[in-house]
């Protein structure tokens, strides 16, 4: 898709003009976020990991794991095997040493909703926040677009809010929202009026706020606003970061298995990231819960996330922000080491997670292993060699250890793991 | 007994305190002496060692350590000292003693043989003895009984005592009740002396132990037994379960019924676990429903089973139920008033403004509040219509058929509705454009996507019990699903929002006589067919092609995910919470049919399964019996198997279609026989409540707080405890009669969305209890649209299109509707609850977009007509005569009826507001050369609403002499951007 219309004369309207889109309204941050980046990508449905990222050959005399088994073995990327499989070869070949592979990692379910609750909160039990939450509450919760979800798990646990984006059409409406839509040149209300309503507005927002008899929610969801009406004003900044790009992602067909936005929520979050608006994100893919003619329907979605991998990565080198993003990959679970009877593949609670970061110390390992049939295999906690008086690793050993990674300890301190044990993951020496 | 006083005290004093004897030697010799006075026979033993556990341990012997004790004595010839040290070393009095000193524990055994402390010579010399070791606290046990004198009144409390303790022992041997409660039996025989009184007493407090525990477990064995332990407690709970390495391990072997050996087991356990938790059933009665329970949730606070636990373990406890108070729950806590609650209840379910007269009756009592709510669902029309259809999608999520989701079941190649394949094939056929098909094609989606949501409101509106919303032997078409179902039903217009009850004719079978063509450019036609299927089988929701095909499911997932949603939206279970467990590697290698066999699977397959089956009918794609020959709707892989046998309908490797332990015989109807068990259940009420609450109360009805170490843990379980309250009376109330507007006029009514206020500043863990309740709620995309559309007279941003089954598209409705928190029901499906930036941005381009024309159309309108500014003109302005009143009056009426705000002339904030407008007309005089309601230098042109003559505005009606239009816009964006605006 070609540069927007809206967007192209927004610009020239503010040239033409010689004045600013939007009058900065009160109480506007006036510095861009340069600070650490992190996503992650929800993979909607239950992914085949012994495809991807925890491949499997078939075993004379067991069932039949795989059919790419038939006609090829395990590929090797630097330290990681992979499957040769959908685009995989690219995926792996290219970002091995930004990728740590997390396998054998045991949900403790085969149900779709606890399965993404364990991976994306960290525990089996409703409460705690996701990551993104958590890292957007560090880093930079007052910015307009600090935590941007796109579907799947959400969880603020009420310490920041999450926005969501609609895509790019007519994005810029909402964020230069004082611009005509149909005549660019010009403002719908006088700049200086709405000054005067936004200092009022706030005026009112404070003698609520100060009302001693507010509930709850009225408290909150007041408080909720004046951060909305104080932190909106840097979206401008995000309408001129959109007004520099070429050409915007479309949804796509996916092998004949249903279209996809992915790459509308990449270059969105990107953009977002390089304007200096969001910190934080959650990117979400389904499609992957192939129940029936497992190869022929999951290998183009794989394929496609591959794809979509890496065109994070090469936008958000393009847009500069690749040295500061870290990616988390996971699924509700994994999928069966055998063919149901309609060559599909149902639930297995064993899967994986893929961290991933511009050229990580952390990269180009595999910690956790599963055996011939993919059940997990336990490993010391502390050499994170295979060791079957170990421990399995479980969704709230990643999340312990990444939220070290990321430096969340503090904000996840209300939310803790105490009865989990310490996987040094992210160590590059084990 | 023979011996008056304690053997060895009189011994020792008859030996002049020193006879050359050693006192070991002389214990040794009274112990000997004692045994010759020992009966041999065993029934002798048996009083013996009852002797010792009164003497010893103050309480009525055990019948299990009874006859090991006895067997043991029978072992040592009746030699008591070769028993007495291991009787007395017990782990029981060490934990009952331990600390305790030597006179305490020397005067305790006097209180327990004789009900009186030791005197003080006979203290000093059993102390004596204890201290050097000479006598151990058994063997003393033993001589002070052996010492008591016949005839004496120690004689007789002593002889009470056993009597009283043989009585509670022997009913305990007979099984009349589980002794568990040393303590409770302890002081039984403590209150025993040597009156008659006394004994009576204690044998009056036996019998009525028995008969209470004939109550317990006759309670147990007809509300618990089967309705809690055996479909719950007992797929983890038992010695081979996943549970089995807990504190709570029941049997399930054995007689179930009353005296029953599994009966008697498992209240025992009971009665062992409440007593390791000093009796707090809390804890048991926390985990069934998820909290802090490995196995997630079993039964709501709010079911049949939960309540019946509940009795059972407050009837082993003597406690009385642990409900939270609700009065005490809302202590300090305001509810608005009739006004503010009516209009609130009317912008959500009404999507409209209270009228006057609707609030004057509000106002008068709560009965009128209640008629009012009553008159806002009757005579709202759409506005009602459409909450209902909203807040059931928001559950259902049925619309996702209308954004991306394929409708499977409206596949026109499949050919299994001709009046749709043929359709298509035709229009191609006769020249038609694919387009000219699609127009057509995309009302037919939209009828039949709509069905279960219009059943719904239908239901509602219509009056009728809610059960119909499973029962309706009916769907609900529109004008076009009507064609392809063969419906026959006629109406007034093509207009596909319009619904009606029909049913579904139009499916055929692919039977022998099933003739099709696959043409390449125009597609499959079906040319014979053996009749349509006229008997479909409706059960409301369950069987409509959109919720079959919104649950959809496969040749492994054997209809499990429509069973999982069934049970979800209509019986209050969420089985999910109950797999969220540890899946065992063995587990998963099962593969000896895992869901019947292995307790890992079975905890949930054996609750879920059978409600899968009872969709036997519907294949994949929702269709009934959709396997070629149209005898069942199992796949073709199944039905070459060895297990298929001829005219199967349902897997002979699952359990049997049913629900509950209970069988659906009839596979031809199973979804009416389900249909039935769902609104005969009491769960069925109370998931009634939790589906409506969401869209009522902006947030979804509480979750049991999983995790007991978690932070604000107490806040949110006293939350959750004081809700479910709630909900169980709306629940009982509800289940009266079905009726969902009284329902939701009850919901209304209570203070879950009434409150307002609060006496004094909330914090703490009271803030987390009360937290997302009553005002102040973020109104959805559509409520806000509703609520401008009532207040401005049109929508943000409404585009005619024949794309849309309602003619048009909305900013909010559609453009804007996920910027803006809302849902797409397929991968966005929870609304967002608190702005964002780009959503106070969205509303501002609300605002912005429609704040123009809204006010130069309204002062255009004739004063009967006016919408926002009756009363005043363009000429009324600060400086104009009477004009501040008029502006001030004026800004009071918006507030109050933008703002839902009841303002005094001279508040602080309509004073503020007046300000404002004085000071925005001064500014707009100074800008404005060209007096019209936007001034061109520095605004846009409004943007004027599509929809008629009505909003074509001339030259002459945009100006704005005395610059009070220009003003009123901007006012206008200040009120619709305002927190009351959109927060209600």
């Amino acid at each position: 898709m070609k540069r927007r219309e809206l967007l192209k004369m927004m610009a020239m309207s503010a040239s033409s003009v010689g004045m600013p889109l939007l009058a900065k309204p009160l109480f506007a941050q006036s510095s861009q976020y340069t600070g650490p980046l992190f996503l992650t990508l929800q993979v909607s449905g239950a992914w085949d990991v012994s495809s991807f990222c925890d491949p499997k050959t078939n075993i004379s005399g067991a069932p039949e794991i795989n059919r790419w088994s038939q006609t090829a073995g395990i590929q090797q990327a630097g330290n990681i095997p992979y499957a040769p499989f959908g685009n995989n070869n690219a995926l792996f070949e290219k970002y091995h040493r930004d990728m740590l592979i997390i396998n054998g990692v045991d949900t403790q379910t085969n149900a779709h909703s606890v399965g993404i609750l364990h991976n994306w909160s960290g525990r089996n039990a409703v409460g705690y926040p996701s990551l993104p939450a958590l890292f957007s509450a560090t880093y930079a919760p007052n910015l307009p677009l600090s935590y941007i979800n796109f579907g799947g798990y959400a969880n603020s646990a009420g310490l920041v809010r999450y926005s969501r984006l609609n895509g790019i059409d007519n994005l810029g409406e909402l964020l230069i929202p004082n611009v005509a839509d149909i005549d660019k040149s010009k403002s719908y209300r006088n700049v200086s009026d709405m000054e005067k309503i936004s200092a009022l507005q706030q005026q009112r927002l404070d003698r609520l706020s100060n009302n001693e008899t507010l509930l709850p929610r009225q408290r909150n969801n007041a408080a909720a606003y004046a951060a909305a009406l104080n932190n909106g004003a840097d979206l401008e900044t995000f309408a001129n970061t959109l007004l520099g790009v070429d050409s915007f992602q479309e949804e796509v067909e996916v092998g004949g298995t249903g279209s996809s936005d992915l790459l509308t929520q990449i270059q969105l979050s990107v953009l977002a990231f390089s304007a200096g608006v969001a910190c934080s994100g959650d990117l979400y893919v389904k499609g992957f819960d192939t129940h029936n003619d497992h190869d022929q329907d999951h290998e183009p979605r794989l394929a496609h996330l591959a794809d979509a991998i890496d065109y994070l990565w090469t936008y958000a080198e393009e847009r500069g922000v690749a040295d500061r993003l870290t990616l988390m990959i996971a699924s509700d679970f994994a999928r069966t080491p055998y063919y149901n009877s309609t060559d599909g593949k149902d639930h297995w609670p064993i899967g994986s997670v893929i961290c991933m970061k511009k050229e990580a110390s952390w990269g180009n390992r595999v910690v956790g292993s599963t055996d011939s049939a993919q059940a997990a295999l336990a490993l010391n906690p502390s050499t994170l060699v295979q060791d079957n008086n170990g421990v399995i690793i479980q969704p709230g050993h990643i999340h312990k250890a990444l939220r070290t990674e990321l430096g969340l300890d503090g904000a996840g301190l209300a939310f803790p793991f105490e009865l989990t044990d310490d996987l040094d993951i992210f160590n590059p020496a084990l | 007994m023979e011996i008056a006083l304690p053997a060895l005290y009189r011994l020792w004093r008859s030996s002049g305190k020193n006879h050359g004897l050693s006192s070991l030697a002389l214990l040794s010799a009274a112990l000997i002496a004692l045994s010759s006075f020992s009966a041999t026979a065993q029934d002798d033993y048996d009083a013996q060692v009852q002797e010792m556990y009164v003497a010893y341990y103050g309480r009525p012997a055990d019948p299990a350590g009874l006859e090991w004790w006895s067997g043991k004595l029978n072992d040592a010839s009746g030699n008591l000292s070769e028993i007495i040290e291991s009787f007395g070393a017990s782990d029981e009095y060490q934990q009952r003693f331990a600390g305790s000193t030597n006179e305490d524990l020397v005067n305790n055994i006097f209180l327990q043989v004789l009900g009186r402390d030791a005197d003080a010579a006979g203290l000093d010399f059993y102390v004596g003895k204890i201290n050097s070791g000479d006598m151990t606290l058994a063997t003393l046990a033993l001589n002070v009984a052996n010492g008591i004198e016949d005839g004496s009144s120690d004689d007789a409390i002593f002889r009470n005592k056993l009597e009283v303790a043989d009585a509670y022992t022997q009913a305990v041997d007979e099984g009349q009740f589980s002794y568990t409660d040393i303590d409770s039996a302890k002081r039984i025989l403590d209150d025993v002396d040597g009156s008659e009184a006394s004994r009576t007493a204690a044998l009056s407090i036996i019998e009525t132990i028995v008969g209470a525990e004939t109550e317990v477990e006759q309670y147990f064995v007809e509300n618990v037994q089967q309705q809690v332990l055996q479909p719950a407690c007992l797929n983890c709970h038992i010695e081979e379960g996943l549970s089995g390495h807990t504190n709570l391990v029941f049997n399930n072997t054995g007689e179930t019924g009353i005296g029953g050996e599994q009966t008697t087991y498992n209240i025992a356990v009971f009665k062992g676990y409440l007593t390791s938790v000093d009796n707090d059933e809390s804890v048991i009665l926390n985990k069934v429903q998820g909290i802090s329970h490995g196995g997630g949730t079993q039964f709501s606070s709010i079911s049949s089973e939960y309540q019946a636990l509940t009795t059972f373990l407050n009837l082993l406890t003597g406690n009385v139920s642990n409900e939270v108070v609700l009065s005490e729950f809302w202590s300090g806590i305001g509810l608005a008033d009739a006004r503010q609650t009516l209009r609130r209840a009317a912008i959500i379910i009404a999507g409209r403004l209270p009228s006057d007269a609707e609030y004057a009756q509000a106002e008068m009592n709560d009965e009128g509040l209640r008629q009012a709510l009553a008159s806002l669902m009757e005579s709202s029309g759409e506005g009602f219509h459409n909450f209902l259809i909203r807040s059931a999608n928001d559950r259902l999520l049925t619309d996702a058929f209308l954004e991306s989701l394929k409708f499977e079941a409206l596949d026109v190649r499949d050919g299994f509705y001709p009046e749709l394949t043929n359709a298509s094939y035709d229009n191609l056929a006769e020249g038609g454009t694919q387009s000219d098909f699609f127009d057509w094609f995309s009302k037919v989606s939209y009828g039949v996507t709509r069905a279960p949501l219009e059943l719904i409101a239908y239901v509602v509106e219509q009056d009728l019990p809610y059960t119909e919303i499973l029962t309706a032997d009916y769907m609900m078409v529109n004008p076009q699903s009507a064609e392809i179902l063969r419906a026959n039903i006629q109406f007034d217009s093509d207009d596909p929002t319009i619904f009606k009850p029909g049913k579904n004719n139009g499916q055929i079978f692919r039977d022998e006589e099933w003739v099709h063509e696959n043409n390449d450019e125009f597609g499959v036609r079906i040319n014979a067919h053996s009749g349509f299927f006229e008997n479909y089988p409706h059960a409301g929701v369950l069987n409509t092609q959109a919720f079959l095909n919104r649950y959809p499911t496969t040749e492994t997932n054997r209809n499990r995910a429509r069973a999982r949603w069934t049970l979800y939206h209509f019986l209050d279970l969420d089985i999910e919470k109950s797999a969220s467990r540890t899946t065992d590697p063995e587990a998963l290698a099962d593969t000896d049919n895992p869901t019947m066999n292995n307790a890992a699977c079975t905890v949930c397959h054996a609750i879920h399964d059978p409600v899968a089956g009872v969709f036997q009918n519907y294949g994949n794609e929702g269709r009934y019996r959709s396997s070629a020959g149209g005898h069942d709707a199992l796949p073709r892989t199944y039905k070459q198997s060895d297990l298929y046998q001829s005219g199967d309908t349902w897997y002979a490797d699952m359990l049997k279609p049913g629900i509950d332990g209970k069988e659906a015989l009839d596979n031809t109807n199973s979804m009416q026989w389900l249909a039935q068990e769902i609104i005969d259940d009491s769960r069925f009420s109370s998931a009634t409540i939790k589906f409506w609450w969401s869209g009522l109360m902006g947030q979804e009805a509480l979750e049991a707080p999983e995790n007991s170490s978690d932070v604000n843990f107490s806040a949110l379980l006293d939350a959750y405890e004081a809700q479910q309250e709630t909900i169980s009376q709306l629940a009982s109330d509800f289940a009266k009669n079905f009726q969902v507007k009284a329902l939701l006029i009850d919901m209304i009514m209570s203070p879950w969305f009434r409150v307002s206020t609060s006496a004094s500043t909330i914090d703490g863990e009271r803030k987390i209890s009360l937290d997302n309740i009553g005002a102040g709620r973020l109104l959805t995309p559509r409520e806000l649209e509703n609520k401008s559309y009532h207040l401005l007279g049109f929508r943000w941003g409404e585009a005619e299109t024949w794309r849309s089954p309602e003619g048009y598209t909305t900013h909010l409705g559609n453009t804007f509707r996920i910027d803006y928190g809302g849902i797409d029901s397929n991968g966005i499906t929870e609304r967002m609850r608190q702005m964002t930036a780009i959503m106070s941005n969205t509303a501002q381009a609300q605002a912005l977009a429609m704040a123009c024309p809204a006010v130069v159309l309204d002062f255009n309108r004739n004063e009967a007509d006016k919408i926002l500014f009756s009363g005043i003109d363009r000429t009324v302005t600060p400086t104009s005569s009477g004009g501040p009143d008029l502006l001030k009056e004026k800004l009071q009426a918006l507030h109050s009826s933008l703002l839902g705000e009841e303002l005094a002339l001279d508040s602080t904030e309509l004073t503020e507001s007046y300000d404002l407008l004085v000071t925005l007309w001064q500014d707009r005089q100074s800008r404005n050369a060209t007096k019209r309601a936007w001034n061109v230098s520095d605004e846009f042109a409004c943007k004027f609403p599509e929809g008629g003559e009505s909003y074509s505005i001339s030259s002459d009606e945009a100006e704005d002499p005395n610059y009070m239009l220009g003003t009123w816009i901007t006012m206008l964006v200040y009120f619709m951007t305002d927190f009351s605006y959109l927060h209600e």
